[in-house]
């Protein structure tokens, strides 16, 4: 397929233009205090378009569209649960955060319970988040940019690293916001407008296409599915075809391939061999068979064959399918619950999200800017679904790879070549990829701005050297921005074989673990100690931790599988691990009351009194 | 409301704060029974939730996109009522109770700054 012009030129217009916005805030960005919040003075309309923008990842512009289309209903409780989560922290959290007047979690956990240790304990579990949130960035990094260039995996990872380090130094969190911003309008422009013209070109809506999906479907109802059209599909990496259902597929130019039999419960491994696959003469596969290609090779599913690969129509249109029941039948509802917890709770619990609202110049415009938040999101997580059931019918061929997650980037060109379109649908490709991209930026710039918050403010400013002059912590951002990028593309290029999404929950239920309980608390419980706090944090991030490094060595065949019931605790444990949490701060205070911060009414009062009351007293002044 | 309260008073922050947490917890119940009640209905009502509707099913519509209007609205009221009361709550306070000084870095909070715009 080689270098794809437009689309490229779609990419590298968002690239330039992201660096050309942050190095003109540049000048707006003087002081600390800009670097770190933006000075407080960002409006509604501005920050929640920035929120917006940092919060819409790669997770949500292609994960949720790509699992949509492989798993289907129970995914959509993804698109909901990340613009619901933001309910949870209007209620309980966003007026109070700001109103304390700290710049970041590790502040407010130091404020709320005069604690250095606390401080410590909230800076460790923030970079850990973060890090975590950061690898999904660069890996959707690394394969789109590869789609589009046919470039190793690793150069996408490195562009965008380095773009945005130098972007998060050069122009703080000012530039960021700009950015940010602008970004959101990108996203939504470019996961919206396309999908109308692709309704309108192939005559059938939404609800059309989710019908059809739904009833793709042999008559025996197991998981196989015919297509009308034929669909290229080039493997992006040295590919590998493994049949979780039996299909038939074509090579367009005659290979070898390692062939990999299907296991059988009687025999030993079964030992691969090389096979020759000729050009147009079709290969069965049969369920638990697998190919190895080597690079670049393009295989091509014709009409009337089998797709591998492909989820049953009705398990896919209806509740409980294959996602929710990968444990069994019995604990799809359990992880349904298990998930919605993880994502309500675990938006609340984002510490890249969280410093932003202490960007509000006050409480009110907090709540205010939260508000916009969640019409923005609910406008822009309407959308994913439609890419999912329209790829479904139309791209089967990502079904056959595993790509799905490059359904929005692929649905474009595909639909409109066999429309006869192939100009318009490149340029429809270069919006969604451009979209991508300013997912991958956004996301990852801010997380980088919230690490390099972290250890310049926290770590050096607090810890090490709490006498620093202003221009020395501004040093300590730039050098901590430098070395936060530098992990991450280092991690990013670790992570190529992992899923996005998997990386993604990670961070969720870590957050919904510990951060999520201790503002909580912290905002309404008086009597909430050190000492419970810090018990909860320990106990709900080390059950959280533990599951997700338990549930992916598994996945990685290092452990052998637990019972159905561990293993759905252990892939989704926010559903134990976030009220063990909220237990542990409530039983620890209780047995710990002496503990209780003596001023803790005035604690309260600045937590809930309106600003006019005039007993703001915000941590850093300059 | 007789007698004004002390701003720095345990009655103040006690009050303030049970009626805050009221307000924020009713709106979450309905919130959440409206999101918990979707999976009992898929595994015990299957037939109503998949029920052809819009071209859908009723199940794929409620959260593709019934429910984000749902909370569009819930966070609406929320704003709407927690900003209606905290202007309650300003006037609830004895005058001669609150701080004289301003101690903020941007100087702009205290009494009679109002922040939203």
């Amino acid at each position: 397929m080689g270098v794809e012009i437009i689309p490229l030129l779609f990419v590298v217009g968002i690239v330039i233009a992201t660096i050309a916005m942050g190095l003109w805030a540049t000048r707006l960005s003087r002081t600390t205090s800009d670097f770190y919040v933006a000075g407080r003075g960002v409006n509604a309309l501005w920050n929640s378009s920035a929120i917006s923008g940092e919060y819409l990842s790669a997770a949500s512009f292609m994960g949720i569209a790509g699992m949509v289309m492989k798993f289907g209903y129970d995914v959509l409780w993804y698109a909901v649960g990340y613009a619901a989560g933001y309910v949870f922290l209007l209620l309980f959290i966003a007026g109070p955060l700001r109103r304390f007047g700290a710049y970041t979690i590790p502040d407010f956990a130091e404020g709320r319970f005069d604690s250095k240790g606390m401080r410590k304990m909230a800076v460790v579990f923030a970079l850990a988040i973060t890090f975590f949130y950061m690898m999904p960035q660069m890996k959707g990094a690394g394969i789109t940019l590869a789609q589009l260039l046919g470039s190793p995996y690793w150069l996408g990872v490195v562009v965008v690293g380095v773009v945005i380090t130098l972007n998060v130094i050069l122009g703080g969190m000012k530039g960021v916001t700009l950015v940010q911003a602008m970004q959101y309008w990108v996203k939504q422009f470019a996961i919206m407008v396309p999908i109308f013209i692709l309704f309108s070109v192939t005559g059938a809506g939404y609800g059309a296409n989710v019908k059809a999906a739904g009833v793709l479907n042999t008559a025996d109802g197991t998981a196989i599915t015919t297509i009308s059209k034929d669909t290229p599909t080039k493997y992006p990496v040295a590919g590998e075809l493994k049949f979780t259902s039996d299909g038939r597929i074509v090579v367009a130019e005659t290979t070898t391939a390692k062939f990999t039999p299907a296991p059988t419960t009687a025999m030993p491994a079964p030992a691969t061999s090389l096979i020759s696959l000729e050009a147009d003469k079709p290969f069965s596969g049969l369920k638990g068979q697998k190919l190895t290609f080597p690079d670049g090779a393009q295989v091509t599913l014709k009409a009337g064959m089998t797709i591998p690969n492909v989820a049953a129509g009705d398990r896919w249109l209806h509740a409980f399918g294959p996602f929710t029941s990968k444990y069994g039948d019995d604990y799809s509802m359990l992880y349904t619950y298990s998930l919605v917890i993880a994502l309500l709770c675990g938006t609340a619990g984002l510490p890249h999200i969280l410093v932003r609202f202490y960007t509000n110049p006050d409480g009110r415009e907090a709540k205010k800017t939260t508000l916009m938040v969640i019409g923005f999101l609910s406008l822009f997580y309407v959308f994913p679904a439609m890419w999912g059931s329209l790829g479904r019918n139309f791209i089967p061929a990502l079904y056959a790879n595993g790509a799905t997650d490059l359904v929005t980037i692929r649905l474009p060109e595909t639909i409109m070549t066999a429309f006869g379109q192939p100009v318009v649908g490149q340029v429809l490709t270069g919006i969604t990829s451009a979209g991508a991209f300013a997912a991958f930026m956004t996301t990852f710039s801010g997380l980088l701005v919230s690490v390099s918050g972290g250890f310049a403010h926290d770590i050096y400013g607090r810890m090490l050297r709490p006498s620093a002059s202003q221009e020395s912590r501004l040093a300590a951002f730039k050098i901590a921005a430098a070395f936060g990028g530098a992990v991450a593309i280092g991690l990013g290029l670790l992570v190529e074989t992992f899923d996005i999404n998997m990386l993604v929950g990670w961070a969720f239920a870590i957050g919904a673990s510990t951060y999520f309980p201790l503002l909580l608390l912290g905002a309404w419980f008086r009597d909430l100690t050190k000492a419970g706090a810090a018990a909860g944090m320990i106990g709900g991030g080390a059950g959280a931790i533990g599951s997700v490094v338990f549930s992916m060595l598994v996945d990685k065949g290092i452990l052998s599988a637990p019972a159905p019931l561990i293993g759905a605790l252990t892939a989704q444990p926010a559903i134990w691990t976030v009220p063990l949490a909220l237990t542990l701060m409530f039983v620890v205070s209780k047995l710990t009351s002496s503990m209780v911060p003596a001023d803790a009414d005035f604690k309260m009062l600045k937590l809930h009194a309106p600003e006019q009351l005039g007993l703001r007293a915000d941590y850093i002044k300059d | 409301m007789g007698t004004k309260m002390d701003l720095m008073g345990k009655e103040f922050v006690t009050t303030l704060m049970r009626r805050q947490f009221t307000l924020s917890a009713s709106i979450a119940a309905v919130f959440v029974t409206i999101i918990a009640v979707v999976p009992l209905l898929n595994r015990y009502l299957p037939d109503v939730m998949n029920t052809e509707f819009m071209g859908m099913t009723v199940s794929w519509f409620f959260l593709g996109f019934a429910i984000f209007p749902i909370l569009i609205g819930l966070a609406w009221l929320f704003v709407a009522r927690s900003n209606a009361f905290e202007d309650e709550a300003i006037g609830m306070v004895d005058v001669a109770t609150l701080p004289r000084h301003n101690d903020t870095a941007a100087g702009s909070a205290g009494l009679g700054h109002h922040g939203a715009s």
